[in-house]
């Protein structure tokens, strides 16, 4: 302290010698002034309270403040080292008695953290980590009031009891739940818009790899197709609602207010996931909310306790689904079949099977294509999979915090396929005052994902295409080379190293302050960095196998490099306003945003390295290298705002309206504006209803309507511009320029106009729920790359031309029931139904040609539907097939062939005869959870499926020992002269007129599948206590447990695309876990 | 709050707006015109003839070889749009060009001959493939495109005609690699061969032979090899560099034991083609006293037997032999998987060893115009012409006799009628530019194509059991349709959008 200070008191001393009476006020002031600080107290509480003068001259400000305070009952704080705050000492519960107990949840495990309050008073207190609790109270005749998250308050009359031990009720379903909606929160009842909400406890019941899987299954109107794929590198798509456009159709995902990828989130971080799905609730999107949105909150430290929790699991992988191969001597047979067939000399020899089969599998008599195997001869292993989270949070009243930390481990079941996360999040908050609340958040994940130089294709291709007759490995270390000198073991071991890695960065920072009642600002800026290294690294191999003599190699090592950055500022600012006047209940809220996002990327490659082992760019030879780059910017800027009213709780109005404006667009057509209402009728708060209340407690019914829209266009497409085309002259590169698409100044969004209607209803106290909508939407506007003459000799311009159409109802059902045995069940059904409206006199659109996929987009019909013949059976006499009218695929039909028809009865089977073979897109979606609680176990079951949809399978599969492709059991079947009743037809080799795009061809993929089944034991207290943790659950799961499909016929996953079924295979894992909490 | 961030200006390509100004700007724009020149398809033309046959049965050239394609098969809409293409950045160059201010005329004018030239070479394509097709010389907007009809294809020909005479009087006669005087007129040599115009070809043909720019190279087989490129013969190449401009004959053209995995084969010589070429004396295989062996039918015959096609005995790339004996052990056994050659030939011209270790990254240059076919149209057009004289004697010899061909000489002797120099010359061309994407074209004009587009492929001959057989080519059962099939049908897709009539039978 200076010398001012000690001279004020001096000054002060001299003063004090008078001993008179002062006011209180003025003695705190003159403190202020001798100790330069800052002295805080509410007036009523100083006004008109004397203090002797001397009292207040103490040495030092403290013991100054303690004499002048104690006699008053009054007491000071110290806030910072510069101020204090002086205020009345709480008048103090007389102790009179004391009351203890321990609470339990309803299996009577005890839980720890419960509050515990005396009725009508602030005083009580918390359990402790065993559940139990002391609290004073003021009479034995008072109320003791239980409230814990997720389970019903009970109030408990102590009626002259010292010890209450008390047993808490799960919550049911909750009028009282807070839904997330776009840029806010809203109390469950009063949402008048079609949303779905899922909780974390939902995510975390199924361990997923990827936290998109956990929404599969889980809510109506949401459609997860999960096909399976690499380690990291999930071929996962969701859709809301439906297909709106022929462009792109994700839905926008927000985390925490920020645009994100779905995949950017540990699934053990998520609290709440909601599901934006009407135009009223995506509206405040605007341009980018047309295929719905999905909300994602993280966890954020709830209480000063801290907690340590531990998540992790490990699970084994096997793939699902391997296709069984036809039987050998049955092969030879049917390969001789085929080669006849085509009028071919039979290859096969009678004695050449025989001695074939007796000596197969061996080197010198390998099978056609072993791969799928479960014996040594497949390739297919089992594999491991870890995941760990670790999080702590907690805090003081200023500032909590929550961290999480993370690891994840999935091994490939083929050689060198792999993926690792390591992440953090810590999310931060801070309360500077009662008016200011601050947090801060920062995530970061490092991904490193690996597989083969030639790719996943080039491998799994290859287990059913051109690897005919290869030995898998030889004991020396060489592959066996088939005719077609291939082999997938080869091209998972031996053709390099494919590394991604992903550095993904974001920091956001909130400030939200209240500068008047009921009126907060709020403004959020957040920094999303994303940078992705990938090596490419193609190595020389050579592999001669000893047996056939056959030599594949590459000689030449080539390596390609490439790195993207993205870069993503945003800005949100938001001003808030909420009040109720009388029954008029009124909340607004008006945002400003903006999103500069800026990208670039990178590829440089050189090749010809040393040896394998080099693999640094520039120790490759100079000759052949190359380097590309492109950028990409683009900037939205958005003016949202909301408003919502109620009358008395019970009639609920909301308007929306978001005016958007993007850089995809020319300045004319720039800004987009995006309205959108909702109305509510909560029925159930009327007076008419009081006699229904007892059954029904609660019904809402809901309607909305709105405007949304789809920024869904390639980057600059409306500037004319040249690109360059290079050119070589003499070995000497020379730049050209050339436009090459004629651009399109009109360019502008796609709106999506949606009609929703709706109603809530909750049964028997809650327990049991029921929401069913209806929706409409029409997309108008949508993007086509409308096909130009090609004379005009330069691309189409995307333009504004098509509609499409969804339709649909959504019907979700909850019930919490039990007793001792408890259960929850949880079933959602939605339906949805697509139509292309107008193509604007263009179309149809038709891609793929037979005997591969063929989808067709045309009017009238669901998007990308399948499109190929109609066949009728087989042929079974000559004169029945020369009588048929004159098919293009097949001019010399014989009996066995497949009967194509022609159905325009112009006397010719060809492309005009093609027809609807049925969606490609599932219209039916449905899941069923199912949890049942006894004691301490706790047994979740999940159940998922689609319908309505089919899917084509192409390729080997689809042959028949046409071509040299793998051939399935399946095939035993075909027709024969003697074998007539054939379920397919003569097969023929280098011929697939009979492998048409068919009715025979397109399968159904409708399917059901017990998604998860997990088994969790939650270890009593009285053990984990001794090992000091709070709570310990142990739970063994498994995934892809059953599955219902036509496909399983094929060994096939439901779930995979139309093609050639040529991926990464889905995997079931088998999963052993821990949930522990410190 | 930034007021660009809705301003997003691109900077990886170029705005319209700015171009056209500059010398340097007019040369950029004429250099996007070379990439439009064809490349491998000249190949895959042959491969819908007699001469080489598609070796996929899922390839779309499969379909179109057997005679069974629709009007909306891919090819027929893959080549119009790619020509037309091409015919936009022509058009584009030629509506702007006049806003470069420039005071070198010689460079515009220069330009302006490159891209006339480029212009007339597609559209010489069109007018073969298609017949009648619409004539467009500037850009022309979706409107206007919905609205265009087909020029009658004698128009088309004297258009062609015109832009090359007034390209050659602007272009230099040497241009180094670029388009120069002698491209203008070899191709509208072609174009007259095509078109009937007898006289004009040999006029045109002439005025290349007496430029004297160009000369036949001593070796026939390195003139598709990387060893013979910036050779004297070649007029016009599609160019292409390792690395940067690459494509890939290699992975296309070799045989299957040439490269790893389900490649190369894609396109297989027949016997047709192979059985053409005479023996080293002169003589027709089947003529008496030729000293054809048929156990060993591939020795002592013309040497470009071998440099064009991979049979019994030529050297593989990787090392060995070739050899195509069907069950056998050799390199190439017919029938051993459905990637190797049916036939058991493969082509040669093109696939080149130092491909081999980087086979898909192939450097190689294609030959779109040489002078051994100049030749030949010069011999040719007299022929038509009925105006024999030493010269067309000359003309056919000079390709017969290269140092590395060295065939015996066509004298009076041996052919004097029109007749049968009519059937020298054709023979002569088939096999000197084998697989050089003319073959198609050739079958049309000369009507022969009902002849020899029927049936099954045919190809080697190997000896089983001491009997000399030869594989056929099961199956493909080609069918060709004299009243249709000698135009290609206008793409069904592109009738849709405009109102084209269609060429007749499609």
């Amino acid at each position: 302290q200076g010398s001012d200070s000690q001279t004020a008191l001096l000054i002060h001393k001299e003063e004090s010698k008078t001993g008179q009476l002062t006011s209180l006020g003025n003695e705190l002031r003159r403190l202020e002034t001798s100790y330069e600080v800052n002295i805080f107290y509410k007036s009523k509480e100083v006004q008109g309270k004397q203090v002797m003068a001397s009292a207040g001259s103490q040495e030092g400000l403290e013991a100054s403040l303690s004499l002048l305070l104690e006699p008053l009952n009054m007491q000071y704080r110290k806030l910072t080292p510069k101020s204090y705050v002086v205020f009345e000492k709480e008048k103090e519960i007389i102790k009179q008695e004391t009351v203890e107990g321990t609470v339990t949840d309803q299996t009577g495990e005890t839980l720890p953290g419960v509050n515990v309050l005396v009725k009508g008073t602030t005083s009580g207190t918390s359990t402790d980590v065993r559940g139990t609790f002391e609290l004073s109270v003021p009479s034995l005749q008072d109320t003791l009031v239980f409230s814990f998250i997720g389970y019903q308050t009970q109030e408990v009359p102590i009626a002259g009891r010292t010890t209450i031990d008390v047993a808490l009720q799960p919550q049911a379903i909750t009028g009282e739940e807070v839904v997330v909606v776009g840029y806010g929160r809203q109390e469950k009842v009063s949402v008048t818009n079609a949303v779905s909400s899922v909780s974390s406890e939902d995510v975390s019941r199924r361990p997923v790899a990827d936290a998109q899987q956990s929404l599969q299954g889980l809510s109506s109107g949401v459609t997860v197709r999960d096909q399976g794929g690499s380690p990291g590198d999930k071929n996962i798509s969701i859709r809301i609602r439906g297909v709106t456009t022929l462009s792109n159709n994700d839905p926008l995902v927000i985390v925490d207010g920020i645009e994100q990828r779905f995949s950017d989130v540990n699934p053990d971080d998520i609290e709440s996931i909601s599901v934006l799905k009407d135009a009223s609730s995506t509206a405040i999107y605007g341009s980018r909310a047309a295929n719905g949105v999905v909300l994602i909150t993280t966890k954020r430290a709830s209480s000063s306790e801290v907690n340590v929790d531990y998540k992790g699991y490990y699970a084994i992988q096997d793939a699902i689904n391997r296709p069984e191969h036809i039987g050998l001597e049955e092969y030879f047979r049917l390969e001789n079949v085929a080669y006849q067939n085509a009028g071919r000399e039979v290859p096969y020899s009678e004695a050449y099977i025989q001695e074939y089969v007796q000596n197969a599998p061996s080197p010198e008599y390998p099978l056609p294509f072993p791969w799928f195997r479960r014996d040594d001869l497949g390739i297919l292993e089992l594999a491991p999979q870890q995941n760990h989270t670790l999080a702590v949070s907690g805090g003081g009243e200023d500032i909590k915090a929550r961290m999480s930390v993370r690891y994840q481990d999935v091994g490939g079941i083929v050689p060198n396929f792999s993926d690792e996360t390591k992440e953090f999040r810590l999310n931060t908050d801070y309360t500077p005052s009662e008016q200011l609340k601050v947090s801060a958040d920062l995530n970061y994940r490092s991904g490193e994902t690996h597989e083969p130089g030639d790719g996943e294709f080039k491998v799994f291709n290859y287990m059913l295409h051109a690897t005919k007759f290869s030995w898998p490995k030889y004991e020396s270390g060489e592959y066996g080379l088939g005719p077609q000198v291939n082999n997938p073991l080869l091209f998972a071991e031996q053709t390099g190293d494919f590394r991604y890695q992903n550095d993904y960065l974001i920091g956001n920072i909130k400030g939200e302050y209240e500068f008047l009642p009921n009126l907060t600002f709020s403004t959020r800026y957040a920094l999303r960095y994303s940078s992705t290294q990938q090596k490419r690294y193609w190595a020389r191999y050579s592999n001669r196998d000893p047996l056939t003599d056959r030599f594949t190699q590459r000689q030449t090592n080539y390596l390609q490099e490439y790195r993207s950055y993205l870069r993503e500022y945003t800005l949100n600012s938001l001003l808030e306003y909420t009040n109720d006047f009388g029954k008029h209940g009124v909340t607004a809220l008006a945002g400003y945003s903006t999103v500069d996002n800026r990208r670039n990327r990178l590829t440089a490659s050189r090749q010809d390295f040393y040896n394998n082992q080099v693999r640094s760019l520039n120790q490759g030879s100079e000759e052949n290298k190359g380097a590309t780059g492109r950028d990409f910017d683009y900037g939205l800027r958005s003016f949202f705002s909301r408003f919502n009213y109620n009358y008395a709780g019970k009639y609920l109005v909301e308007l929306n309206a978001r005016y958007d404006g993007s850089s995809r667009f020319s300045k004319d057509n720039r800004y987009s504006f995006f309205p959108s209402f909702s109305l509510g009728w909560r029925l159930s708060q009327e007076s008419f209803w009081d006699q229904l209340k007892p059954y029904v407690n609660e019904f809402k019914l809901r309607g909305s309507y709105g405007a949304t829209g789809n920024q869904a266009v390639d980057l600059y497409t409306y500037y004319q511009t040249l690109a360059a085309v290079n050119y070589t002259f003499d070995g000497e590169p020379v730049a050209g320029y050339a436009q090459s698409r004629l651009a399109n100044q009109n360019l502008t969004w796609e709106t999506t106009t949606q009609t929703n209607i709706g109603f809530d209803m909750e049964m028997m106290d809650s327990r049991l729920g029921l929401s069913v909508d209806y929706y409409k939407k029409v997309t108008d506007d949508i993007l086509l790359g409308l096909p130009i003459p090609r004379l005009i000799g330069l691309s189409a311009p995307p333009q504004n031309a098509g509609t499409v159409e969804n339709e649909g109802y959504e019907i979700t059902i909850d019930y919490k029931g039990g007793n001792e045995f408890t259960y929850d069940i949880g079933l959602n059904f939605s339906d949805n139904k697509n139509e292309v409206i107008d193509l604007a006199g263009t179309g149809p659109y038709i891609s793929g040609s037979s005997p591969n996929p063929t989808f067709i987009t045309k009017e009238g019909m669901p998007i990308s539907s399948h499109w190929g013949y109609l066949a009728d059976g087989l042929f079974q006499s000559q004169e029945e097939a020369d009588s048929w009218p004159d098919m293009a695929m097949n001019s010399n039909p014989k009996p066995g062939d497949v009967k194509y028809r022609d159905l325009n009865n112009d006397g010719v089977v060809n492309t005009e005869d093609r027809t609807d073979l049925g969606r490609s897109f599932p219209r039916f979606n449905y899941g069923l959870n199912m949890g049942f609680n006894y004691k301490n176990f706790e047994l979740f079951t999940q159940w998922q499926g689609a319908a309505g949809h089919e899917i084509m399978i192409s390729g080997g599969l689809n042959h028949q020992a046409t071509y040299e492709a793998f051939t399935h059991a399946i095939y035993a079947d075909y027709w024969t002269p003697e074998n007539t009743d054939a379920r397919f037809p003569r097969p023929i080799k280098g011929d697939t007129k009979n492998r048409q795009v068919s009715n025979r061809t397109v399968y159904s993929a409708d399917y059901l599948k017990l998604k998860n089944v997990t088994l969790t034991y939650n270890i009593p207290t009285r053990f984990t206590e001794k090992v000091s943790l709070d709570r310990a659950s142990i739970y063994i799961g498994a995934t892809d447990v059953l599955t219902f499909s036509e496909l399983t016929e094929w060994d096939l996953d439901p779930e995979i695309p139309s093609g050639r079924a040529n991926f990464y295979p889905q995997v079931r894992t088998y999963t052993v876990g821990v949930n522990l909490r410190f | 709050c930034q007021p660009d961030l809705l301003e997003t200006i691109p900077n990886d390509r170029i705005s319209a707006d700015i171009f056209w100004q500059t010398e340097a700007d007019a040369e950029l724009a004429a250099n996007a015109l070379y990439p439009t020149l064809d490349g491998l398809r000249t190949v895959t033309y042959d491969g819908i003839t007699d001469i080489l046959h598609t070796n996929r049965a899922f390839m779309g050239n499969y379909t179109i070889e057997r005679g069974r394609a629709t009007a909306d098969h891919g090819r027929f809409l893959g080549e119009w749009d790619d020509a037309y293409e091409a015919i936009r950045r022509a058009n584009d160059f030629m509506d702007n060009i006049d806003r470069v201010e420039s005071d070198n005329a010689d460079v515009i004018n220069r330009l302006k001959g490159e891209v006339m030239t480029i212009r007339a070479y597609h559209y010489i394509k069109l007018a073969m493939l298609y017949g009648d097709v619409p004539l467009i010389t500037k850009g022309i907007d979706i409107e206007e495109g919905r609205n265009v009809t087909r020029t009658p294809v004698d128009e088309v020909w004297n258009f062609i005609a015109s832009e090359l005479d007034k390209a050659a009087s602007l272009l230099p006669v040497d241009n180094g690699s670029r388009i120069s005087q002698g491209v203008a007129n070899g191709l509208k040599a072609r174009a007259m061969l095509f078109a009937g115009r007898y006289a004009e070809a040999a006029v045109a043909a002439k005025d290349v032979m007496d430029s004297g720019q160009y000369d036949l190279h001593s070796s026939y087989f390195e003139l598709f090899q990387y060893e013979g490129e910036g050779n004297n013969e070649v007029i016009l190449q599609r160019e292409y560099a390792k690395g940067t401009d690459n494509h890939n004959p290699y992975t296309v053209l070799a045989p299957w034991s040439q490269i790893g995995g389900s490649n190369g084969s894609q396109y297989v010589p027949t016997a047709k083609l192979v059985d053409l070429y005479k023996m080293k004396n002169g003589m027709a295989i089947n003529e008496e006293g030729s000293g054809y062996d048929t156990s060993n039918p591939y020795e002592n015959r013309d040497p470009r037997l071998k440099y064009s096609i991979f049979v019994d005995g030529v050297p593989l790339p990787g090392g060995g032999v070739y050899n195509s004996t069907p069950g056998g052990d050799g390199s190439d056994p017919v029938g051993e998987t459905i990637y190797a050659t049916t036939t058991g030939f493969n082509v040669r011209k093109y696939v080149d060893e130092e491909d081999y270790t980087d086979p898909g990254n192939s450097g190689l240059n294609i030959n779109l115009l040489r002078y051994a076919e100049v030749l030949l149209t010069y011999a040719e057009a007299k022929i038509e012409l009925n105006e024999i004289d030493q010269s067309v004697y000359d003309a056919i010899n000079a390709v017969r006799q290269r140092d590395d061909v060295s065939m015996p000489p066509i004298t009076s002797a041996d052919a004097s009628s029109q007749t049968e120099m009519r059937a020298v010359v054709r023979k002569e061309r088939t096999i000197e530019l084998a697989f050089e994407g003319l073959r198609l074209f050739d079958i049309r004009r000369w009507k022969i194509a009902e002849d020899v587009m029927q049936g099954d492929p045919r190809g080697t001959y190997y000896v089983e059991n001491d009997e000399v057989k030869q594989v056929e080519v099961a199956g493909i059962d080609r069918l060709f349709d004299p009243a249709k099939d000698y135009l290609w049908p206008i793409p069904e897709r592109e009738r849709e959008l405009t109102s084209l009539s269609q060429n007749p039978g499609w």
